[in-house]
Parts: C-alpha cells; sequence; structure tokens
C-alpha cells in the first residue's frame, strides 16, 4: 500500500467517525423530538377555520408558503421515526464510505500523475548540458523539440469528444504547430546572435591588446569600420552555411503549417457571424480567374472568324 | 595576467570633444528633419494611357523624339518601377528622353488576393502581349524595343523568345537567366529550402516578408551600417533627402501573385529550365534561339542578389548575331542610380538603339 494511500484512508476513517457520532446525535435528537416536541404548536393552518373563498386572492402567496410549510413538518415526523432513522444513517454511512474510498484513489492518482510530470521535466536535463549558453547549440533545441513531441505533445493528440470536438481539436492543433514554429523561430534568433558574438569577442580581445600598451583608440570611426567588416565577413559565413539554411527551412516549413492550421481555426469564428472565410473567397477567385481567361481567349476565336467573314 | 592600465584622461578628453561634435551636429539634424524636404519620387511627366486590372501603362514623352521606335520598359514585379525615376538628374528615365527616347513603362501595381492565380503566363501573354499590341496601333509600329530589369527582364525575354516577331531590339539589365550558381545567397537559398509554400499559405507572397529576405542577405550593411551613415549625414540636407527617396522606393513592396512567386522559384531557381531551353509557358516551349533580334544585356560586377555568373550566359544561348554584354562595377540598384552609372547607362541604351533605328532605316531606303 502506498503512502498516499494509507494517508487517504486515515482520512476517510476520520469521516466516518464523525458520521457515526453524527448519525447518533440525529438519531437521539429524533427520537427526543418525537416524544418532546408537541407538534400541534407547529400549527400553519392559519384559516383552517375560515371559508376557502374568503379572501382566496389577497392571501395567495399567505396559503402557498403554509401548504409547503405544513408538507416539510408532516415529512419532518415521518423521517423522525426510529426505522426512517435507521435507514438513512444506512444510506449516509454507504455514501461516506464511497467518498473516502474515491478520495483514497484520487488523491493516489494526482500524485502518480505529479511524479509524471516532475519525470518529464527532470527529462530536460539528460537532453541537453543546458543553463550554460556556451553549449547552446542545434542539438539543445532539437532535444527540446524531442522532448516536446515525447513527453508533452501527446496530451494535445488525446481525442476530443462532444458537440465541439472539431473545434478543440483544431486549437489543440493550433497549439502543437505553434510550439514546434516557435522553436525554430528561437532558433534561427539565436543563429542571427553567433555574428554578433564572435565578432564582439574578436573586436575585445583587440582592444585588451591595446589597452595593455596604453592605447586608446583614437577614432571611433575606424574602430567601427573595423568592427562591421568583421561582422559583415562573420554574417556572410553564417548565411552561406548548411546549418542556417536547414534552420531556415524548418523555418519556412513550420510556419506554413502554422498558418494552415491558424486559418482553419478562424474559419470555424467566420462561419459563426456568417462572414465568408478565405478558402470560400479564394475559391471565388479561381473562378473569376478561369472565366475572365475563357472569355478572352473566347473573344480573341470571335475577332479572327471575324476578320476571316471580311 | 597583466595588470591593464587604462588611459582615463584620454578617455575623457575623446568623450568631450565627441560630446561638443555630437550636440552641433544634432542641432542642424533637428533643422534639417523639422524644415522642407523634397523627396517626392517617379515626378517626371507622364501619362496613363492604359489600364487593364491592377496593370497600367505610363507614357514619357521626349521633347524631341528620335528614335522611331518606342521603348518599353518592363519592371519586376518585386518592388516598384519609381526607382527608374528616383529624382531629377538621377533618373534613368530623365536620362533616355533627353537622348530623345520614347519611353512606355510598365507599372505592375499592387496584386490583391483576387490575382494570387495568375502565372508568368499571364503577365507575359496576357498584359504584356496587350501591351506591346496597344503601343504598336496607338504609334503605328509592327514592333517596339523592349528594355527589362530584373524578374521584368526575365519577362522580356520570355516574350521576345515566344513573340520574336513583335520586338525590335532588347535590353535585358540585372536580369537572372542562369539559376544553377551557388555565388549568391539568394540562389543558395532558393535552392536549399522550401519557400514556395509561402506561396500556398500567403495566397499571394507578401512584398514586406520578401523585404526582410532581401535585408537578410546582409544584414550588418543593410540594417546597421547604412542606418550608422544616416545618422552620421543627418545634418546634411541632401544626403538626407536623397535617404528618404531610397528608403521609400524600397519599402515600397508590393505582394506577388502566389501562382507567379511558385513558379519562379520552381521553374527557375530549382530546375533552371530557362537557359536549358526547357521552360514551358501556356504549354509553348520558350526556346531562346528564338531571340535573333539585337540584344544588349547589362549586369553589375558587385551585384549581391543577381550575381554576374547568372547572367553572362544568356548571350551565348540566343540565336542573335548581334549581341553585347556589358559589366558595370557596380551592385544591383547602382546600375540605375549611381551618378557615375548615370553618365554610361542610359546614354549607351539611347546610342545603341539609335544605331539600330537608323540601320533598319537605312535598310528600308536601300543605303
Amino acid at each position: 500500500m502506498t503512502e498516499s494511500t494509507m494517508q487517504g484512508n486515515e482520512f476517510g476513517k476520520l469521516i466516518e467517525s464523525w458520521m457515526e457520532v453524527s448519525k447518533s446525535f440525529w438519531q437521539d435528537f429524533g427520537a427526543k423530538q418525537g416524544d418532546t416536541i408537541d407538534m400541534s404548536n407547529l400549527n400553519f393552518d392559519f384559516f383552517k377555520n375560515t371559508d376557502e373563498g374568503e379572501d382566496e386572492d389577497n392571501y395567495k402567496t399567505y396559503r402557498t408558503w403554509e401548504a409547503s410549510a405544513n408538507n416539510f413538518t408532516s415529512f419532518l415526523k415521518i423521517m423522525a421515526t426510529p426505522k426512517n432513522q435507521e435507514e438513512l444513517s444506512k444510506g449516509v454511512i454507504a455514501f461516506t464510505e464511497a467518498m473516502t474510498q474515491l478520495t483514497g484513489e484520487t488523491l493516489e492518482n494526482f500524485t502518480d500523475f505529479q511524479s509524471q510530470m516532475v519525470s518529464s521535466f527532470a527529462k530536460i536535463n539528460e537532453h541537453t548540458k543546458a543553463y550554460t549558453l556556451d553549449e547552446l547549440n542545434h542539438s539543445a533545441f532539437e532535444s527540446f523539440r524531442d522532448l516536446y513531441r515525447s513527453e508533452f505533445q501527446k496530451y494535445l493528440n488525446i481525442p476530443k469528444i462532444g458537440l465541439p470536438r472539431e473545434f478543440h481539436e483544431r486549437l489543440s492543433q493550433l497549439a502543437d504547430k505553434y510550439t514546434l514554429f516557435y522553436s525554430h523561430l528561437i532558433e534561427l534568433f539565436y543563429f542571427f546572435s553567433l555574428p554578433f558574438e564572435k565578432t564582439n569577442r574578436a573586436m575585445n580581445k583587440r582592444i585588451h591588446k591595446m589597452l595593455e600598451k596604453g592605447e586608446l583608440v583614437e577614432d571611433s570611426k575606424e574602430a567601427y569600420g573595423e568592427w562591421i567588416k568583421m561582422l559583415e565577413k562573420n554574417f556572410m559565413e553564417m548565411l552561406k552555411s548548411s546549418e542556417y539554411t536547414e534552420v531556415l527551412n524548418n523555418t519556412i516549413i513550420s510556419l506554413a503549417a502554422c498558418k494552415n492550421v491558424k486559418r482553419d481555426v478562424v474559419a470555424i469564428f467566420l462561419k459563426d457571424l456568417q462572414i465568408p472565410t478565405s478558402t470560400e473567397m479564394d475559391d471565388v477567385y479561381k473562378t473569376l480567374y478561369q472565366m475572365k481567361k475563357k472569355i478572352n481567349e473566347l473573344s480573341k476565336q470571335v475577332e479572327m472568324l471575324q476578320n476571316a467573314a471580311k | 595576467m597583466n595588470q591593464v592600465k587604462i588611459p582615463v584622461d584620454l578617455i575623457l578628453k575623446n568623450i568631450t570633444e565627441d560630446r561638443k561634435a555630437t550636440s552641433s551636429k544634432l542641432r542642424k539634424a533637428s533643422a534639417v528633419l523639422t524644415g522642407q524636404l523634397d523627396t517626392d519620387i517617379s515626378t517626371t511627366p507622364h501619362d496613363i494611357v492604359y489600364e487593364e486590372d491592377r496593370v497600367k501603362l505610363k507614357h514619357y514623352k521626349p521633347e524631341k523624339t528620335r528614335l522611331k521606335t518606342p521603348l518599353l520598359i518592363i519592371y519586376a514585379l518585386i518592388n516598384r518601377e519609381t526607382m527608374l525615376d528616383l529624382q531629377p538628374r538621377r533618373s534613368v528615365v530623365e536620362s533616355l528622353l533627353n537622348q530623345g527616347v520614347e519611353i512606355f513603362m510598365v507599372d505592375w501595381g499592387y496584386p490583391t488576393r483576387k490575382d494570387q492565380y495568375l502565372t508568368i503566363g499571364d503577365h507575359v501573354n496576357g498584359y504584356i502581349a496587350n501591351i506591346v499590341d496597344f503601343i504598336c496601333k496607338d504609334k503605328k509600329v509592327k514592333q517596339v524595343n523592349i528594355m527589362g530589369i530584373c524578374m521584368g527582364g526575365v519577362f522580356s525575354i520570355i516574350y521576345a523568345a515566344l513573340h520574336p516577331h513583335k520586338v525590335k531590339n532588347l535590353v535585358t539589365t540585372v536580369t537572372p537567366t542562369n539559376f544553377d550558381t551557388d555565388k549568391g545567397l539568394l540562389n543558395i537559398w532558393m535552392k536549399s529550402t522550401n519557400a514556395q509554400v509561402l506561396g500556398d499559405v500567403y495566397s499571394n507572397m507578401p512584398g514586406d516578408i520578401m523585404n526582410l529576405g532581401f535585408l537578410l542577405l546582409n544584414p550588418a550593411r543593410l540594417i546597421i551600417d547604412k542606418y550608422i551613415g544616416f545618422l552620421q549625414n543627418i545634418d546634411d540636407k541632401n544626403f538626407v533627402e536623397n535617404f528618404i527617396r531610397m528608403e521609400k522606393w524600397i519599402f515600397d513592396s508590393p505582394d506577388v501573385p502566389a501562382a507567379t512567386f511558385k513558379q519562379f522559384i520552381t521553374d527557375f531557381y530549382k530546375k533552371n529550365l530557362l537557359i536549358e531551353n526547357k521552360l514551358e509557358i501556356d504549354g509553348e516551349r520558350v526556346d531562346l534561339k528564338n531571340i535573333t533580334m539585337p540584344v544588349l544585356n547589362f549586369y553589375g560586377k558587385f551585384d549581391h542578389l543577381v550575381p554576374p555568373e547568372a547572367c553572362d550566359r544568356f548571350t551565348s544561348e540566343i540565336g542573335s548575331k548581334d549581341k553585347e554584354d556589358i559589366c558595370f562595377n557596380t551592385g544591383h540598384i547602382g546600375i540605375y542610380v549611381s551618378s557615375k552609372c548615370q553618365k554610361e547607362f542610359a546614354p549607351k541604351i539611347a546610342e545603341w538603339l539609335h544605331q539600330r533605328d537608323s540601320q533598319t532605316k537605312a535598310k528600308k531606303t536601300g543605303n
């Protein structure tokens, strides 16, 4: 038995004891009430001795309340009998036991889920030597994507049910595609930071050497010119590399996937508002384009035939 | 590790001097930026003589026409044709007009979503063909001279190959014809990525995204150094005006119809069909050997968008006997806007056209 189940059981026992005490209390109370309270004092038949038709409209509300109160006291009288008390308390105990079991199981499932999430997050450590920016490279970003696909994507792919299931599915797809797109985009931004990093490192070394000799950068324009030239060279190297083109391609493809799903989600809203979707308008434009082309062809043929006839 | 001796007094002295210079510059800059600036572009007078859908035809008439055959200028779908008329005394249009060349220029307009299905064939066999027919009818000529720029040059080549009887002389400038080269970043990227999927996603390829792509070809110079240069010269009114004009043009980017965009990347960048004579437009093969009219081909040695390797094979693949390559020591746009090239570029074109206009006249009169 796990610790959480034991804790759940203890909690259940507490509730059970409380319910036992409460049951015996109400049983005794009910029995005593039946003996001691003169129910005839609790009489709401205010209009018992009057004619029913008299002032019926004026006291309509009061009569309704009176009837409800009378019914309730009669119900209480019935429930106060020992036999019914016994049955009631048995039902309550059974309900309590069920609740206790449910609480115990829920606690156990929740802690299981928690430990699953913790182990998923802990796997980040296994995938990267992260938290040190020096180790950040393509494999770090790819590791994040692998982690996302293996540990978190499955929750978005849980089948949806009910009337709005299609809409929920699209939203899940949108969340999925956006996550992947942003991971590629951040990687692309990271690539653009590399030339700056390289250039600044080289310039800092140079300036440090100069300062060691007691020299100062006298012409800031010259220094800037040197820096920009170095930056341009580093950028060219980076932009021509196959790693960059791969990241660029992945970003473009994931952007396209993202936009397609976003269009589908927006289409659902537009449908509700009775506004034509972009796909519907594109169909209209295509038809117009084909019609125009056909008309142009036919006009040329007519012109040729007319010229031939002349 | 050696102890670094930082010359603090020198640093402070430099800071003081720089501060004085900077505040003086800022005062002047404020006067320049808040004053009257002449930044209008495309100011040479013209008429709109033909319109079809989003496409317009501009007509520039010289004071004195020296050539019988008018010149049709076909610009690219990327950016706008206003670059050829950026400012007075730095305008290719103005320069050609001064040489007596009558000009018609295609304004491709701003494509909208309904234009997404327009292919290269629609542009060439549709708009360009109709425009050429219009000019021939209006000017009572059987042929026109065509000058194509960049992608417009590609359209011009395709038109000339499919309708050679309509083209008297062909001028191509910074026109990519051979895409099988790794000299330009654009070539590398287009071959290695699936950029054409963006055409499906966006319906038309957004001009802003293309602009971003062009800026990323050289971020150090185009995103950082350019604006540092602007700040350094911000107190110079002339510089600021020229800079703003260029900014106005460079970021005025219409979208490119999706079908054309996808076709261009697939058939040209990826398959290189044009130079191999395997390109098909509207079911008809584009055979470069059909280009038999005189051809003048310009390109830039330091063009990072269309490197010389993408342009210099063209004249060896065509059927013309009268052909010439001219390489300027400049970049993609420098051919049109640099003051040095301004003195050579348009006069060379005008003279070349004039010689071939006279030759035709001479042949007709039997001289």
